[in-house]
């Protein structure tokens, strides 16, 4: 007051004829602001809404306020200091998670993640609960009711319906809303507590305004959830440079395929190892895609052939050639869907051209076994041949080449002609971050994507002995 | 014990009814004093003038005007604040002013009092939740700055740049002397 002008003293003798009003009475406290971010930050973080990125919104708020109305209280007494460190762990706890949660690494401890943030709010409730009769007991004030306990109480049960009904039906449902409701009276009845003595409390001083703290932890989760998850969803592939250079055996192995009418085009994109491979083929069918699933023009050109190399064996390629300027920077993924024939020796192959440079590379591929429950024929298990890739940006004439071995009959000769229906799909995501991560799964994704399918009808007749 | 209760109870047993208040209200009692007299922390004395103020008081208060805490408040600020000024005085050796009677207000300075306070309750009127809360720690509970940001949830720096362009804001509405 020192230092006040007169503009300062005139607004003083002036308001004492204007007191406040009943809010403003109600607000000028020491723990209000801080308490009802606290109570706020409970509830936010007791319950899970897992729609509209509620289950990561509502915590990421929650986590926060906590944070701050026990910053503002932690100088009372030990017990507050005990719940601000908590706070901070979770804190620190959930922006690992979230920012885990955008990287291939988002299951990892997911299990030790969650019931972590779980018992520290539990914990917070119980130390609070402490914290708060300290402080009472300090004020002179004796209390006589428990609402923290209450609390506490209520988020185990809480906790014991996630656990054993981790599917709720709605019996459950609405048990947890009245579990949800009893927390949420009971935190207001610890405002009500309040109310009798917490004048009585002490607010600590901050080094950064509660705005500004808000800002700094939003902005940088927010930042770095995003880079990781255009990382992420970008899948890194290191291409070496290729040269057209054949050996004597790759350069007849070529000539051969000519002769099988494999179309020049096709025979182009066939890396060296494939060429050797090939050398004692005995028939050929190149077939092009008509159709696609799509059908518009940023579907890639489909085309396919089947190489028959004796013995019941034939060698399956199936080449997309994508256009210029279909993004492919994100995930994209090929699979080998057809169920009903042994295959093995699945491979990939992408091809592009940098900056007047031809690049090659190999994709891995991964097989799985799943039950695929088809609607006709019920459940059956089949085998998946997928291969993830992300084309670089600026990259050109882009081409994945999916290739696998079929075994088509065990016999030494079919009985009659043979005829293979070959189905590869080429999936390709729409969205450059997909939060959590999660890699394309083909329709089962829960993210848009492009489907592209190569569905062709290879038919043999072999010559007879 | 609700407020209703309590005045109840102060209608029919004056001195239980005063000691229900106090033991409900003397945190908040002690909580405006102390941010009056941070400076010269005698607030004790200053609570015990209060508790003789209200005793005096007590029967002008109207719940029609406003609530009850509304009312112990506006006691405790002005009884705190007249300590205050006493405390000054007696620092500054002017201790002749003490009792000296203070002239009371013309007509023509009421109606110019009354008129600023009109204006001032329209500007206050206009202002975000938070000004205002901020603009009546100061003004009216006569907070230090500390006191403010701490309880605010802000640095000192924070609050003085947001009370700076408050005034400045009040400045341009009431108008007033330049910084």
């Amino acid at each position: 007051m020192n230092d006040w002008n007169e503009f300062d003293r005139e607004l003083m003798e002036t308001v004492t004829d204007l007191p406040p009003a009943a809010g403003t009475v109600r607000a000028v406290t020491p723990w209000r602001e801080a308490m009802d971010r606290i109570l706020l930050g409970l509830c936010l973080t007791c319950f899970t809404l897992n729609f509209l990125y509620l289950q990561y919104l509502l915590p990421a708020i929650g986590t926060v306020q906590l944070y701050l109305g026990f910053r503002t209280l932690r100088g009372n007494n030990r017990f507050f200091k005990l719940c601000w460190f908590f706070s901070i762990c979770k804190a620190i706890l959930l922006f690992t998670s979230f920012v885990l949660n955008a990287t291939p690494y988002s299951d990892v401890l997911i299990g030790l993640r969650t019931a972590l943030q779980t018992g520290i709010i539990l914990a917070m409730l119980l130390i609070l609960r402490q914290a708060l009769r300290l402080s009472a007991a300090a004020a002179d004030h004796a209390t006589d009711r428990d609402p923290l306990l209450w609390a506490a109480v209520w988020y185990a049960a809480l906790i014991a319906l996630a656990l054993f009904w981790p599917e709720p039906g709605w019996v459950v449902f609405f048990l947890m809303v009245f579990a949800f409701y009893r927390i949420a009276k009971s935190l207001h009845g610890v405002t009500a507590e309040l109310e009798k003595w917490g004048c009585g409390v002490r607010a600590s001083p901050v080094r950064l305004s509660g705005q500004q703290f808000q800002m700094v932890y939003y902005t940088s989760l927010l930042a770095l959830v995003l880079l990781c998850g255009l990382l992420s969803n970008h899948i890194w592939l290191k291409a070496e440079p290729t040269e057209q250079t054949f050996t004597t055996a790759e350069e007849a192995s070529r000539q051969h395929l000519r002769e099988l009418e494999m179309p020049e085009e096709f025979l182009a994109q066939l890396p060296e190892e494939e060429l050797r491979q090939l050398a004692g083929a005995s028939a050929c069918q190149y077939l092009e895609n008509e159709e696609t699933s799509s059908g518009n023009n940023k579907s890639p050109r489909l085309s396919g052939a089947m190489v028959y190399l004796g013995g019941g064996t034939a060698r399956f390629y199936v080449l997309a050639e994508y256009a210029d300027g279909v993004p492919l920077f994100w995930q994209n993924l090929a699979e080998f869907a057809n169920s009903s024939t042994v295959r093995w020796d699945g491979a990939c192959y992408l091809s592009y051209e940098k900056d007047g440079t031809a690049y090659r590379t190999i994709v891995p591929v991964q097989e799985a076994t799943e039950t695929v429950d088809n609607y006709f024929t019920g459940p059956s298990e089949s085998t998946f041949i997928r291969a993830w890739y992300s084309f670089p940006a600026g990259a050109k004439n882009r081409t994945c080449l999916f290739i696998c071995t079929q075994k088509l009959w065990e016999a030494k000769t079919p009985a009659a002609d043979y005829y293979y229906d070959c189905i590869v799909n080429f999936y390709r995501s729409h969205l450059p971050i997909t939060y959590p991560y999660r890699p394309l799964t083909g329709w089962e994704s829960s993210y848009p994507v492009d489907l592209t399918q190569f569905c062709q009808f290879f038919q043999f007749s072999l010559p007879r002995p | 014990m609700t407020d209703a209760e309590l005045l109840d109870l102060l209608r029919r047993d004056r001195t239980a009814g005063m000691e229900a208040l106090l033991a409900r209200y003397r945190p908040l009692l002690r909580y405006v004093i102390g941010g009056i007299l941070a400076e010269c922390g005698d607030g004790e004395d200053c609570l015990s003038e209060v508790c003789l103020a209200l005793w005096q008081k007590l029967d002008r208060f109207d719940p029609a005007r406003g609530s009850l805490s509304t009312w112990l408040t506006a006691v405790a600020r002005n009884t705190a604040l007249n300590h205050l000024k006493a405390h000054r005085r007696r620092e500054a050796h002017t201790a002749e002013a003490a009792g000296e009677p203070v002239s009371p207000d013309t007509p023509e300075q009421m109606l110019l009092r009354q008129e600023r306070a009109e204006r001032l309750k329209a500007a206050l009127n206009g202002l975000r939740d938070r000004d205002r809360q901020l603009f009546y720690r100061r003004y009216y509970y006569l907070q230090p700055l500390s006191q403010i940001a701490a309880e605010m949830g802000m640095t000192e720096r924070a609050a003085e740049g947001r009370l700076y362009r408050l005034r400045q804001r009040l400045r341009q509405e009431l108008g007033g002397d330049d910084p």
